[in-house]
């Protein structure tokens, strides 16, 4: 107790140097907690809007059966999500049933028939586009209350309608669950999201506040040493030096939790591109300050007692500034067989042998990518001094040999300034790779788009309806053929495209020889062909007419072919399908399991006007949009929202680091600096010493970083089971930002060289 | 008083001439040079950069003049050599006594044959016999070039080797001592 006593009177009666420098650590600090507040609080955030979600949730209580029970008495509900935008829109169309249930949260009441109630922020779009009204029929009541929404931004709607109205809507009998279907962001996206927000923030961070412990590392060891000549034991060294480091890393974690709370605050009211929470959902859990107050002073403990270690071990040598040990090879261990697996998943992408096991990769995966991210922080002193000392050797220029010099001497100054800056480079490439990886998911890269729409008890002047919407440019009807459900046999079956010529061609960009009233089958060389549609092979196809009395067509696959080529886009239509003309279908009847396929362009607007205009025809209609996957858009909007966040957050942590061991290192230099310029060195010669220092280590640093990054962002695609493995697009911006970060550092350590001269600089301690 | 007169502070009262020049009207770049050139400077505790070999340390002041590298290397190595430093030239600083590394100051202070030397208690951190081997080979090598040393000690001892004194006395220039040896 003594020792921390003794170090806490040190921190306070030393100087007023000390007494900045022990602000700098923990103002250092805190920079860093409240960094890691925020990235501990998104999956809190994403977990409380799913609690919300799961609580609005419909439920139904069943008996042992699985059964709802009182299904024919309890209330209607269907819930249909469409894409508004890139954002989905979720409405619940409810019919009231013989029995009252309770509201879900966020309603003080179930909409009747005719009433509606809105999120604020559909409110909000409903009065900009009056629309969109087609798809939210109905007076609004009021608004949905922050208990019944994700998050301030969600478009919801309750929307009252009557029974006959709702005919596929299911019973509901009360709300909540303990999960939801619905999750903001997937379970296996999370994980990979976390995974990388790892690699991006608290991998610099656990640099940087590093970095914030071991402010003014080599004066501070000198004292110690002295304290240890003086008589203290190696234990009471290493509490002298962490009353310090403790005590600014705890005071650096409080302010850093109460700038967090305050960033809270103000970001959750702005909010953030396609990610939006209630402030109360990004607040302080117990768990995150726990992590915040005990994590940071630990790391800050564990870093600052490097140096203490070796004061105590060898006061004499510290207090001769004895020339540090070369950095042990085995640094180079972990970078090594990560970048050997690496390798070798990019190797196996480019010679087509992807792997198929994913269970190998997941774990293999993520092992390559931190032992290539720990080994590079690892290999760059040793890279460093074995570069340094070349170049110094042999180059003719004075400022460069200089610089080399030093880096060679202490190679691991180098560690300090430019592992944040190369770790964020690294991570950066990793994050390019799963925004890829995620695109591919949900990017619909046809330049058309098709809605489907099941015909069933859709009549015939509806179907007309949805064919004549602005913007829909094709039409035509899918038909299935009819098969025995109760048949243990595998079914044979034929799917038959209802159309005329100019339909087709609507569909397909190339389809010669089309003559209206002939059936034809449908071929294309780039399609796999329909093994049942064999040429003169009879198919049943069921018909209902108007008074509900049914009857088969029985269609013979014609011998005919018609050779049409798609886009490579989405297929609408699949080879093998046989073609036949409307007039093939007997006047007053409809088909009894069909779809109606509409086409129009993939612009996201005209889309969003399309879908408009079928929800004004039926606003219960279920419409699908292949190719849009619209809670995956969202989710993709979230994530690339977090992982935006997360390179801003590194950004700031590594330029903070790189600034804060710059500048360290420089003040370290003083009196070194200071003899250099009493024995005539320019200012330029010793600037360009600064900042061939800091650059050479850096771009040495960067390029591995890309490099490393590259293969690991392609072995991750390689093992992603996605079809792109080489991203050649990022590559500019990451260089880019490469080269930014280079010019960054250059320009920043200019400064750290005075014009003025103060011998009193080269006197000791 | 000592970086007054090397133009490196610039004084309150008064005026410092070299060479017919008032360093006080000369601007940073001309006194850089003046320092580069024709000034050299031994400090207390050597002050040689930790991460340079011995010879690059003596060779430092003919670099900055722009020498080059293996001429400078060259001219430091014969200096080291007049100083029985020869055996050290690849070693670091932290590896030689500290008799040596004011040596080695000497040596650097020296190599580019400089007007003046400026030297801040050359021999303080040393003991006497280390001390007085010092001082002999810095003189002896000063006076071998012609190089005037302006030295200042508490030692009486090694004030003793000067052939003019000048004592100060709490900050003021309180007497004035010549002898001529």
């Amino acid at each position: 107790m003594k020792e921390l006593l003794l170090g806490l009177r040190l921190l306070s009666g030393s100087g007023r140097g000390n007494r900045v420098r022990f602000l700098l650590m923990a103002g250092g600090s805190a920079i860093g907690v409240c960094c890691l507040a925020m990235v501990l609080a998104i999956p809190a955030i994403l977990a409380t809007q799913d609690g919300r979600k799961a609580a609005r949730e419909a439920d139904c209580r069943r008996d042992d059966r699985r059964v709802c029970i009182g299904s024919d008495r309890a209330p209607l509900e269907l819930d249909l999500t469409d894409p508004y935008g890139s954002r989905p829109m979720i409405r619940i169309f409810h019919a009231p049933g013989a029995i009252t249930i309770a509201p879900p949260p966020g309603l003080r009441k179930l909409p009747s028939p005719g009433e509606v109630f809105v999120s604020p922020k559909l409110h909000e779009e409903l009065r900009e586009e009056p629309g969109l009204a087609q798809l939210v029929p109905g007076r609004e009541q009021g608004l949905i209350g922050a208990q019944g929404l994700a998050h301030p931004d969600e478009l919801y709607a309750y929307i009252g309608v009557s029974r006959d109205q709702l005919k596929d809507g299911h019973a509901v009998t009360s709300y909540g669950r303990s999960y939801t279907h619905d999750e903001t962001v997937e379970p296996s996206t999370l994980d990979i999201v976390r995974f990388t927000l790892a690699g991006v923030v608290l991998l610099p961070l656990a640099v940087y506040l590093s970095v914030c412990a071991r402010l003014s590392a080599a004066a501070r060891a000198r004292r110690l040493a002295a304290l240890r000549l003086l008589g203290l034991s190696k234990k009471g060294v290493h509490r002298v030096n962490a009353a310090e480091t403790v005590a600014a890393a705890l005071l650096g974690a409080v302010f850093g939790l109460g700038i967090y709370a305050v960033v809270n605050q103000l970001i959750s009211r702005v909010g953030l591109p396609g990610f939006r929470w209630y402030p109360s959902d990004g607040s302080l859990s117990l768990s995150t300050a726990l992590i915040c107050l005990i994590g940071c002073p630990a790391l800050a403990w564990f870093a600052g007692s490097v140096g203490a270690r070796k004061a105590a071990a060898n006061p004499l040598a510290v207090r001769r500034g004895a020339v540090e040990k070369p950095p042990a090879k085995w640094g180079l261990l972990p970078l090594l067989p990560g970048l050997g697996v690496i390798t070798a998943y990019c190797v196996a992408g480019a010679t087509g042998h992807e792997p198929r096991d994913s269970s190998l990769s997941s774990l293999l995966m993520p092992l390559a990518v931190v032992s290539v991210g720990v080994g590079l922080v690892l290999a760059l002193p040793i890279l460093s001094r074995t570069l340094s000392r070349s170049v110094a050797r042999t180059s003719r220029s004075l400022p460069l040999g200089l610089a080399m010099r030093r880096n060679e001497m202490e190679p691991g100054g180098t560690l300090r300034v430019a592992t944040g800056l190369i770790l964020l480079v690294y991570a950066a490439s990793l994050a390019q790779g799963v925004l890829i990886e995620l695109d591919q998911v949900t990017k619909n890269s046809s330049p058309v788009q098709s809605y489907v729409l099941p015909l069933e008890g859709i009549s015939e002047e509806k179907q007309r309806a949805f064919e004549e919407v602005a913007g829909v440019r094709g039409h035509f009807v899918r038909m299935n053929s009819w098969w025995d459900h109760s048949s243990d046999d595998w079914p044979h079956t034929l799917s038959m495209v209802v159309a005329n010529c100019d339909q087709l061609r609507k569909m397909v960009p190339t389809a010669h020889g089309c003559l209206n009233g002939r059936s034809v089958r449908l071929v294309s060389d780039g399609q796999i062909y329909d093994e049942d549609s064999r040429p003169g092979s009879v198919f049943p196809f069921l018909l209902h007419g108007s008074k509900g009395q049914k009857k088969f067509l029985k269609v013979r696959v014609p011998g005919r072919t018609l050779k049409y080529q798609d886009d490579g886009g989405e297929a609408l239509v699949d080879s093998g399908e046989v073609f036949v003309p409307p007039s093939s279908l007997p006047a007053g009847f409809r088909p009894d399991s069909a779809t109606l396929v509409l086409l129009s362009s993939s612009a996201p607007e005209t889309v969003r006007s399309v879908l408009d205009g079928l929800g004004g025809v039926d606003p219960t209609a279920h419409v699908d949009t292949p190719g849009v996957v619209v809670t995956a858009l969202q989710q993709i909007t979230v994530v690339k929202t977090i992982l935006a966040m997360g390179m801003v957050l590194g950004l700031v942590i590594g330029v903070a680091a790189y600034l804060v061991a710059a500048t360290d290192r420089a003040v370290e230099r003083r009196p070194q600096v200071t003899a250099l310029s009493l024995l005539g060195a320019r200012p330029r010669t010793l600037r360009a010493v600064q900042v061939a220092q800091v650059v050479l280590p850096l771009a040495v640093g960067l390029v591995l970083a890309v490099v490393a990054g590259k293969a690991a962002e392609s072995s991750y695609l390689v093992t992603g089971g996605g079809e792109v493995f080489w991203d050649g697009a990022g590559v500019p911006l990451l260089l880019a930002c490469a080269l930014g970060v280079v010019a960054v550092a250059a320009v920043g350590s200019l400064p750290l060289i005075g014009r003025r001269i103060d011998p009193e600089l080269i006197r000791r301690d | 008083m000592l970086y007054c007169l090397a133009g490196v502070l610039p004084v309150a009262r008064g005026e410092v001439r070299f060479e017919g020049r008032a360093l006080g009207e000369l601007d940073d770049e001309a006194l850089s040079a003046l320092r580069r050139e024709r000034f050299g400077f031994v400090f207390q505790y050597g002050e040689l950069l930790p991460e340079l070999t011995v010879e690059e340390n003596a060779a430092l002041p003919l670099r900055l003049a722009g020498q080059r590298k293996a001429e400078a290397l060259a001219v430091a190595g014969e200096v080291l050599s007049r100083l029985g430093l020869s055996g050290l030239r690849q070693r670091r600083p932290s590896q030689v006594s500290g008799g040596q590394s004011q040596r080695i100051a000497v040596a650097r202070a020296l190599v580019h044959q400089p007007t003046v030397v400026f030297a801040d208690e050359p021999t303080g951190s040393l003991d006497s016999a280390n001390s007085t081997t010092v001082l002999d080979e810095f003189l002896s090598l000063a006076r071998s070039q012609g190089t005037a040393v302006l030295l200042v000690t508490h030692d009486a001892q090694v004030a003793s080797r000067a052939d003019s004194q000048y004592t100060m006395h709490d900050g003021a220039l309180s007497a004035l001592d010549r002898e001529s040896k």
